[in-house]
């Protein structure tokens, strides 16, 4: 059973926690300043570990880089503090996860389970992966039995949600605007584009990503096209 | 009363006294030199240091050689066998066609005697008789000759005829220069000796008073000059030289003798009894007396300059040790007013002098002195008053009260007072008043002397006035000139301040009057504008922060609720109307999420600190992207959403994450507000060098709030505000595009809604 440390000064939200991820099958230690998490985390190993960044006493982002310190056990920052700043803040410092207040549950409980399959078991992918396995951090995709994976969950995806999203892992970093986009995966010259493409693209990212409106892999690069964020 | 107090007026008292002393003492000084000396010579006599070097010798020792040279040539007239000879030939004379008449000696002095003339002690001719007869003065005497006169040549005719008593007047007059030096120099010891010899081939003439002396003895006795016909050096040890000597050598050269000479000698011990003794003794008293008038000159000027020194310093000051010097008296009336009355004061005491003081003077004082006395007397009433006016004026600059309490002062101030509250125009009116009448007096002045030229003073007013006018053109000119560079100043201060820079503050060095306080106020603009932009900032600023703030603070506990909620609807319960609540919170709860996140993002936007990434995107491949974002969720509310976008792309420059959030709120907003299984239209036009996106929907309910109310904050669509969101969509979407410098227009007509961003095109 994995361990993971709660830490939140607001004694409702970690209960709140607790018991979703007790839920999900989850063993959780709750702590309530930062010192108190250190003092545990001396003692008792943890898997990973949710961290509030305002909290009284030592904050989250001290915590984080005090953990950091002796561990390399995946934090996710639970803050509500929105602003991208903040963000790049708490993911510079260390942070492998960032989630702004007010968070959905389930939200919460797949980016735990992503952070711990991508920690536990990291290098896993090395050993089943062959010439036709394409890569972007925790999506893999598997050209030979067209088989794609986000965090070892496998995805359904159709055929031509499978060749879009091939086309950006491929080219991985690279823009495509709709009219690359169709021309490549329909083989025809696109006459006055229509949004066939950004429909498709919304799918996959429905079906690839945990939270949509703030995409990990599949960008949206404004009035220029889509791009799959190397990683 | 201490004696400290008391002691500075004692001391001023004292000097006064010893400066009245010295007064005296120079006073008398000048009067010795001048009264003993006589105007004219000066101060020459340092120079001449015994008697023989003075002008008054060398006017003595000419006298005498114009003397004797008459004496040379009268006295073979007079004299026979070195005696007067009363029978000698005088003069012959013819009346009418009558025979001639011979005058000799004894006769002439008969006649002379007759009317009246005689030889006073000086030899010279004086007469006792008041009225002449007709007979005496009738010039009916031809003259044939006369003695005495033998080069005389007769030019007119009105010449030859003369009376005999002016005839016997001549002789006496001559026979009295021939008594002067045979009496003086020959017949009585004298300290002039005097040789003069012509030498002819048979004959040798001498004329001397010296016979026993040699040339060289002569030469020894002190002051003398000799002069030889061979030789065209006089030889002399005289400062000056008597004039006409040569002359006069060779005019009594008779005989025309070929070698002649003179020695006149002067001895220097004055041995002899004479005029010579006399003046030397006279002189060197008097030379005594001049250097003792001098002394006391000397000593009265110093001692009059140190004492006035001494009461230029101590004058003001009441005592000892006082702060600073005080004014009593007349020096409290005006300056002008204190000069004036000076000025009649020393005009009455001039006055009273000559009334009295020279009256009182005449009894004291030998007339010949009259004059220098009452000159003397005006010059020190003059001094008195000058000096005593002089130490007011002295106390007054002491005081700083020379211009500050003059006349002039306070009228300029009283105009500088009248002219402070009136306005700008009223002073500049007056002023350009004043110079143009100043300018035309001064040019009617100018002609008006320029018409007198001839008279001196019409010139000097003339040229005076030229100058002055000249003066007052280029002062008025500078002043202009700088009042101009002063105005350049203010226009850059106040452009500077118009183009942003609101914590410019202009140098006051160098201004003057009104553009001082102009600039002044300018400062005073600047800062106050300054203080306000700051204050504006940070308030601003305070609201964001606290709207952030409070924003936070909302996040944490509606996590609790969002989380609970989720909780609850996880235990499963079966009571339905549980279920119904369950709902409404969870709707709520999201609600009050978006409003949260809406309202820190409204701030932001609103407030400027947002960070704006502007890069060049396309706007018609940006709405089908939007296009393929919303297309299902309008296909929710069963809405058709309709492209109407070129075929081309357009690029505008824009940030496309904001420029998102903007198509975002526009596209939830017909989400929301338009009507069920109605068409939603997204258009993209480009007009002039604008490209707009517009997006037309036609509204669920009825808009009945104006297109400006819209964009406001927490307004809504439906003035109920039953339907979910914020409010704060439009504003967030205006902000937003205002930043990126693009327009935003809503327009409502009827129930049809219109929403239309516009940005610049950089290429199609």
């Amino acid at each position: 059973m994995q361990t993971i440390l709660v830490c939140d000064d607001d004694k409702q939200i970690v209960d709140a926690i607790d018991i979703y991820l007790t839920g999900e099958g989850f063993q959780v230690i709750k702590a309530y300043d930062g010192y108190e998490a250190l003092e545990i985390l001396e003692n008792q190993p943890a898997d990973l570990m949710i961290v509030d960044v305002m909290m009284p006493g030592l904050d989250g982002i001290r915590t984080t880089l005090k953990v950091r310190e002796t561990s390399s056990i995946p934090i996710i920052i639970l803050s509500a503090k929105s602003e991208d700043t903040d963000k790049i803040l708490g993911l510079n410092i260390g942070a492998d996860d960032y989630l702004s207040k007010p968070f959905s549950p389930l939200e919460l409980v797949a980016r735990v389970k992503s952070q711990l399959r991508r920690y536990t078991q990291l290098g896993n992918m090395n050993q089943q992966a062959s010439d036709q396995v394409y890569k972007c951090g925790g999506l893999a995709i598997n050209d030979d039995t067209k088989e794609v994976w986000v965090d070892d969950d496998p995805i359904k995806l159709t055929p031509i949600e499978y060749n879009i999203l091939l086309l950006l892992v491929k080219n991985a970093g690279k823009v495509f605007s709709i009219d690359e986009i169709y021309e490549q995966i329909w083989n025809e010259e696109a006459i006055g584009a229509d949004n066939t493409v950004a429909v498709h693209i919304r799918h996959i990212r429905e079906k690839i990503e945990i939270n949509p409106r703030e995409p990990r892999y599949l960008k949206v690069v404004w009035g220029v096209g889509y791009k799959i964020e190397k990683q | 009363m201490k004696f400290k107090d008391y002691s500075l007026l004692i001391k001023k008292n004292i000097a006064v006294l010893l400066h009245l002393i010295f007064l005296t003492l120079a006073v008398g000084g000048i009067s010795i030199i001048y009264l003993n000396i006589g105007a004219g010579s000066g101060l020459s006599w340092l120079r001449d240091r015994s008697y023989e070097d003075s002008p008054q010798f060398t006017a003595q020792f000419q006298k005498d050689l114009d003397n004797i040279f008459r004496y040379v040539s009268y006295r073979d007239v007079f004299e026979e066998d070195g005696s007067l000879d009363l029978s000698s030939q005088m003069f012959s004379i013819s009346r009418g066609d009558g025979p001639e008449i011979i005058y000799t000696l004894e006769e002439v002095l008969r006649y002379a005697r007759s009317q009246g003339f005689y030889l006073n002690s000086n030899f010279d001719v004086a007469s006792d008789l008041l009225v002449y007869d007709n007979a005496a003065t009738a010039k009916d005497c031809r003259i044939n000759w006369r003695a005495y006169m033998t080069d005389q040549q007769i030019t007119e005719p009105g010449d030859a005829y003369t009376s005999l008593l002016e005839l016997s007047r001549e002789v006496l007059n001559c026979l009295g220069f021939y008594y002067k030096v045979h009496y003086r120099m020959i017949a009585n010891p004298s300290n002039l000796y005097f040789r003069i010899q012509y030498d002819d081939e048979d004959e040798q003439l001498l004329y001397t008073n010296a016979e026993g002396l040699s040339l060289a003895q002569l030469r020894q006795l002190g002051a003398y000059c000799y002069m030889d016909s061979h030789s065209a050096v006089i030889d002399t040890n005289l400062l000056e030289l008597p004039s006409n000597m040569t002359a006069s050598m060779e005019k009594n050269n008779f005989y025309d003798a070929e070698h002649y000479y003179i020695m006149a000698a002067v001895d220097t011990s004055y041995a002899a009894d004479d005029i010579y003794a006399e003046n030397a003794a006279l002189y060197q008293q008097l030379r005594g007396r001049i250097l003792e008038g001098l002394l006391g000159l000397a000593i009265g000027i110093i001692g009059c300059l140190t004492s006035l020194y001494y009461l230029i310093l101590v004058s003001g000051y009441k005592h000892k040790g006082s702060p600073s010097p005080s004014l009593s008296g007349f020096d409290l009336v005006y300056t002008e007013c204190f000069v004036l009355l000076a000025g009649i004061f020393t005009m009455f005491a001039m006055f009273l002098g000559e009334k009295i003081g020279y009256r009182v003077m005449h009894l004291l004082v030998a007339e010949s002195s009259w004059e220098y006395a009452e000159r003397m007397m005006s010059a020190i009433i003059i001094y008195g008053c000058v000096v005593i006016s002089g130490f007011s004026l002295l106390r007054r600059y002491k005081c700083r009260q020379l211009w500050a309490n003059s006349l002039t002062f306070h009228i300029l101030q009283n105009i500088n007072l009248y002219f402070v509250h009136r306005s700008f125009s009223h002073r500049l009116f007056c002023g350009f008043f004043a110079f143009v009448l100043a300018q035309l007096s001064g040019a009617a002045l100018f002609l008006l002397s320029v018409s007198h030229w001839h008279l001196p003073l019409a010139k000097f007013a003339a040229l005076a006035l030229f100058a002055s006018l000249l003066a007052v053109d280029y002062l008025t000119f500078q002043k202009m000139f700088l009042s101009v560079r002063q105005e350049d100043k203010i226009a850059d201060a106040i452009a500077k301040i118009a183009g942003g820079d609101t914590s410019y503050q202009m140098e006051l060095d160098g201004l003057s009057g009104k553009e001082l306080a102009t600039a002044r106020m300018i400062n005073r603009i600047g800062t106050g504008l300054e203080r306000a932009l700051q204050e504006k900032v940070k308030s601003e600023r305070l609201k964001a922060d606290l709207i952030t703030n409070v924003s936070h603070d909302i996040k944490t506990p509606l996590t609790s609720i969002i989380n609970y909620v989720d909780l609850i609807k996880r235990e499963q319960v079966q009571n339905k109307k549980v279920q119904e609540y369950l709902v409404i919170l969870e709707q709520k709860s999201q609600r009050l999420k978006t409003l949260t996140e809406d309202l820190l993002e409204a701030s932001k936007a609103s407030s400027g600190t947002l960070k704006l990434e502007m890069m060049q995107l396309d706007l018609v491949e940006m709405i089908w992207q939007t296009n393929g974002e919303f297309e299902e969720k309008f296909s929710e509310r069963d809405l058709e959403l309709v492209p109407g976008l070129p075929s081309h792309s357009i690029i505008i420059e824009a940030d496309g994450r904001h420029l998102w959030r903007v198509l975002e709120n526009l596209y939830n907003n017909a989400f929301k507000y338009a009507m069920e299984h109605s068409r939603v239209f997204a258009e993209v036009t480009c007009e002039n060098e604008y490209a707009y996106f517009t997006i037309k929907n036609v509204s669920a309910h009825p808009l009945n709030i104006s297109s400006d109310d819209l964009t406001e904050r927490f307004v809504r669509g439906d003035v109920s505000r039953t339907t979910e969101g914020s409010g704060l969509g439009l504003s967030i979407a205006q902000s937003l595009t205002k930043l990126q410098g693009g327009t935003f227009e809503i327009l409502v007509d009827g129930d049809l809604y219109k929403a239309r961003i516009g940005f610049k095109i950089v290429k199609k």
